[in-house]
């Protein structure tokens, strides 16, 4: 061994880092590229496409980063709820807190959307509290069948670009959107492969260190995040695999981009293998059309026809048959749906989907949670009780 | 061989002592603050009672709130598996448990060895506990355990439209002001957590027969309100309702025993 490799030995390893990066303020990847003059823009739902805001690319320093937002780590919300009441979702208020709070200080602007009703009016409460110097709202249709519509969503991606236009006198070209898209298949395509190594009977990784890969590439520059993950994942397939849990499971259900809800049902000796989110497998399936004369309308599609949101008024079949699909390809031994109070859509989604999976002999169990899960007894309780159900 | 089970709730503590074959003693606190000092002290009360000691314990499995801090325990299980544990050794015909607990309430669908076959838990809202019955009681400046006896006096049922327990006091109050009597408020507030209850029944399904466990199944109030809400007789349990956690808890440690026991017998084969 020569003292080179001992050097760099020190430096934590790709899969090290992306384990352990440090969310918003603190993340070193968004100091730098604020350092370098670019733009960073939080976006709140997967129907927010990234590529549109990452292709901007005029003079080097007015590159545009896309963050999701998260408050993973946000210990109360007592600013948010004087405006949003406590009767409301605890994602849509834990965002807002932190935004009240200062921790998104960096950011230059938002993208909303009309995922769901309780984050669509937290945009008020951004714009009139926090000024953003860019606000956008994307109108999404609330069904995904007609032409009609797809155009409607279309249309609406297009004025956020334009206004990213009037606002910075930026637009993307159809060479940088392609190189975008090109850069963003990269990435989903890698992301599979984390799914892939979580697939066999000794899974390569837990639940709760996928999502923090995951929780990296919502916080990171997509070309840094392909080659850490292109490194990671040679790390990772050297490692020996899981063995010794007492259950595989999927999770479904409300968003999750705070790991300290999969720490909590891995805990009980479950095994997170794979996941019905749309912060997980449903942000990442599905490629772009690369190469399009059209790019924007390339992208708008991937995003249209993706699995769907339960705030969607069709695809209740699809949805129940995606979650039969994946809990059949991951071998699973059961199904963790969990709701955020007071989320209405994913509540209701989870009795149709648990139902419907209980038909078929696939157990499940529902939880109800608060986006920051502080009530890990009770959470606790009812994982163990799954656990006992399906290894008596 | 003596088997023990310990269970500790929100407001309850209990502790079995299970011989293999019948119930060999038992015991039940009120909890204190620190979990592990309310599994100790129903744990000496009840080996006390029956003149044994720790030494005397073969295998301990705990379960409830504080299960995985109990050192004298080797094992911990849910309070959702032992109350469907319990219950079906108790009365072997039991196919569902409603387990009424002080913030917990619980459905469980067993198997005819007493093994969870479903189970479905109330949402993060006191309505449907013990906790809902308390804060009445305490409206009324009477225990809770007296609670059960006022509404089988009520005729007439107040009609009480909240489910949330701190606007369901205020109906009460309100009612109590209109003029309504004592007896017919508890009755109100006996059929508002039997629907509430039989919400969660109906979401699991309802199979029969059905028993009710926990410090609420002594409320015979609550009881008659589920039979009438439910349209189906209520299984009486020929042990206490309240140390069914703690019972479950000692059968499996049994099982678990005996399980542990059979391995090392393979091993040495």
């Amino acid at each position: 061994m020569n003292t080179q490799t001992e050097q760099t030995d020190i430096r934590p390893s790709a899969l090290e880092e992306l384990l352990t990066l440090p969310l918003r303020g603190e993340n070193p990847y968004i100091l730098d590229w604020k350092a370098n003059g670019g733009k960073v823009f939080a976006y709140v739902c997967s129907y927010v496409p990234e590529e549109i805001i990452y292709a901007v690319k005029g003079v080097a320093k007015s590159r545009y980063l896309p963050v999701r937002l998260g408050a993973a780590g946000c210990n109360n919300t007592e600013d948010a709820d004087i405006d949003l009441s406590r009767c409301l979702c605890s994602f849509a208020r834990s965002t807002l807190q932190m935004g009240l709070d200062g921790a998104y200080s960096y950011l230059d602007g938002l993208v909303f959307s009309s995922s769901c009703e309780q984050m669509r009016r937290s945009f008020e409460f951004w714009r009139d509290k926090r000024h953003p110097d860019f606000l956008a709202m994307i109108s999404v249709p609330r069904t995904t069948d007609t032409n009609a519509h797809f155009e409607w969503y279309l249309e609406e991606i297009n004025n956020v670009r334009t206004k990213f236009g009037q606002k910075y006198g930026l637009l993307s070209s159809k060479a940088a959107l392609n190189e975008t898209i090109a850069i963003y298949n990269r990435f989903r395509e890698l992301m599979l492969t984390i799914y892939a190594l979580r697939l066999g009977d000794a899974p390569k990784l837990t639940g709760t260190q996928a999502l923090k890969i995951a929780q990296a590439g919502f916080n990171m520059p997509k070309e840094i995040f392909n080659t850490k993950l292109e490194a990671a994942i040679e790390e990772i397939m050297q490692r020996p695999g899981i063995t010794d849990y007492r259950a595989r499971v999927l999770l479904a259900g409300s968003p999750v981009d705070d790991p300290a809800l999969v720490e909590i049902i891995e805990g009980t000796g479950a095994l997170v293998v794979t996941d019905a989110l749309c912060t997980g497998r449903k942000f990442i399936e599905g490629m772009v059309d690369e190469g399009s004369d059209d790019p924007v309308r390339a992208i708008a599609k991937r995003y249209f026809s993706k699995e769907t949101c339960p705030r969607m008024m069709d695809g209740t079949d699809s949805r129940v048959a995606y979650v039969k699909r994946l809990a059949k390809e991951a071998n699973v031994d059961g199904v963790i749906f969990q709701y955020i109070t007071f989320c209405d859509n994913h509540n209701i989604e989870n009795i149709i989907e648990s139902r419907a999976l209980e038909k078929e002999g696939i157990p499940t169990l529902t939880l109800e949670r608060e986006y920051q899960p502080k009530d890990v007894g009770r959470l606790r309780t009812r994982v163990q009780a799954f656990m006992e159900r399906i290894n008596k | 061989m003596i088997f023990a089970g310990v269970d500790v709730g929100s407001m309850s503590a209990e502790a079995v002592l299970f011989d293999g074959e019948k119930i060999r003693a038992h015991s039940t606190i009120v909890v204190k603050p620190n979990p592990l000092q309310s599994a100790t002290i129903v744990m000496d009360t009840v080996l006390e009672e029956s003149g044994l000691t720790y030494d005397d314990i073969t295998y301990c499995v705990s379960t409830g709130y504080g299960r995985e801090r109990i050192p004298f325990a080797q094992h911990d299980v849910s309070e959702i598996s032992c109350h469907g544990k319990g219950a079906v050794w108790a009365a072997p015909t039991v196919r569902t448990v409603i387990d009424i607990g002080g913030q917990d309430s619980k459905v469980i669908r067993v198997d005819e060895n007493g093994d969870m076959q479903d189970f479905v838990m109330n949402d993060k809202c006191a309505a449907g506990t013990g906790r809902f019955l308390e804060g009445i009681a305490r409206t009324f400046h009477l225990h809770v355990s007296d609670l059960g006896q006022l509404a089988l006096e009520g005729t007439d049922p107040a009609p009480i439209n909240s489910l949330c327990t701190v606007f369901a006091n205020f109906d009460v109050m309100c009612m109590l002001a209109e003029g309504q009597t004592k007896e017919n408020i508890a009755f109100g507030v006996s059929n508002v957590l039997a629907r509430r209850v039989f919400s969660l029944v109906s979401r699991v399904g309802l199979v029969q027969d059905i028993c009710v466990t926990g410090g609420v199944a002594k409320n015979q109030g609550v009881v008659r309100s589920l039979a009438h809400v439910m349209e189906v007789p209520i299984q009486k349990l020929p042990v206490d309702s309240q140390i069914v956690g703690a019972l479950g808890a000692a059968l499996f440690a049994c099982r678990r025993y005996e399980r542990l026991r059979m391995e090392e017998k393979n091993l040495a084969n």
